[in-house]
């Protein structure tokens, strides 16, 4: 091969491993097996409801499929398969098409591994744990976003830094803000009853 | 554990920490893949292959039509400037495709005759009289003026 020959497969093959049908599928068969729970976490984080965060996560991997020439541009895949399902989990509840959450705090309570619900039971009830839910949510969008997204262990602060598109400093100080917001509203409904 | 319920803090936690740790229906995958693999397959049967081809070729498909804008543009700006050409009787601009350097243009070697009842080009008169352009005034070369049909007023 010349010179120029070498020169022109570098400018025209710049992602071979992407080139077949088939690496981009067992790409994304492998993106589905790693990342599904935590995108599964992140969509319910937001609506609260099983099904829903169900349908965003197969949302996401089909926007996943329809963008698949851009696999080889993404630097952090989790950063953006999270980003995209926190975007369609923030257009459906926008849009107000989330089904009713409040059957799903028991589901949720259900589904947590026994040993872990019980220590949980004895700090929050399921009726105070949707109302802690329900301040959360009248916390401010980036505050909010932020105080979620921390609550995923599989997150890391940088990580949450890129979803948000921010610096990892502003994202301390909006969990900072959302905890502190978060405890004065819980105070005053505590002393109000 | 009443110091923990009635903790602030320790609810928040408490909260997130359900809310975090929500576990997904065991065939999530499962379900997932079987979608995306219907999906993958529709796209293939509907057309998907002919838009495989045109997104995957865009680079290519742009630069050609940027290509034939840019022609089009040379090739209308260039019918309208032979619309628009100067056709003073001595010179002599190659007939061609309008594409041409200044040194093809030809000065005619003998002064042009000028037809009858024709006004020379480089005497100009107003109505009212008050621009006029000398017979001695400086001319480019090459240029005939022939006599005036009307007499000059001084």
């Amino acid at each position: 091969m010349s010179s120029f020959e070498a020169q022109a497969a570098g400018w025209f093959y710049t992602q071979p491993v992407l080139k077949s049908r088939e690496d981009v599928s067992e790409i994304i068969t492998a993106l589905v097996a790693e990342y599904s729970t935590t995108l599964y976490r992140v969509a319910y984080s937001v609506t609260r409801n099983s099904a829903e965060a169900e349908d965003i996560v197969q949302e996401t991997f089909l926007r996943v499929l329809k963008h698949q020439n851009k696999l080889g541009e993404i630097r952090d895949a989790r950063v953006w398969l999270v980003r995209i399902a926190w975007n369609l989990a923030l257009d459906r509840k926008r849009r107000g098409k989330t089904r009713p959450e409040t059957e799903d705090i028991a589901d949720l309570v259900r589904t947590l591994p026994s040993a872990e619900r019980r220590a949980d039971d004895e700090v929050i009830s399921t009726q105070e744990q949707a109302r802690v839910l329900a301040l959360i949510d009248n916390l401010p969008v980036k505050e909010r976003q932020a105080l979620l997204l921390s609550a995923m262990d599989e997150l890391s602060t940088a990580e949450i830094a890129g979803i948000c598109s921010t610096t990892e400093s502003s994202i301390r100080s909006r969990i900072f803000r959302a905890r502190r917001d978060l405890a004065v509203m819980l105070e005053k409904q505590g002393s109000n009853r | 554990m009443t110091f923990y319920r009635n903790n602030p803090d320790e609810q928040i936690n408490a909260a997130l920490r359900r809310l975090a740790s929500a576990v997904p229906p065991p065939d999530l995958e499962q379900r997932v893949q079987a979608r995306l693999r219907y999906k993958s397959a529709e796209r293939k049967t509907s057309g998907g292959k002919l838009m495989d081809f045109f997104f995957g070729q865009r680079i290519i498909f742009a630069s050609a039509a940027a290509g034939l804008v840019c022609f089009m543009i040379v090739v209308g700006s260039v019918q309208h400037s032979h619309q628009r050409a100067f056709s003073a009787p001595a010179i002599h601009l190659p007939s061609g495709n309008g594409l041409g350097t200044a040194s093809s243009t030809h000065i005619a070697p003998a002064p042009i005759a000028v037809p009858e009842h024709s006004r020379p080009r480089s005497e100009h008169k107003v109505e009212d009289g008050r621009a006029t352009v000398s017979r001695d005034a400086h001319k480019p070369k090459g240029v005939a003026v022939p006599e005036s049909t009307a007499p000059e007023k001084p």
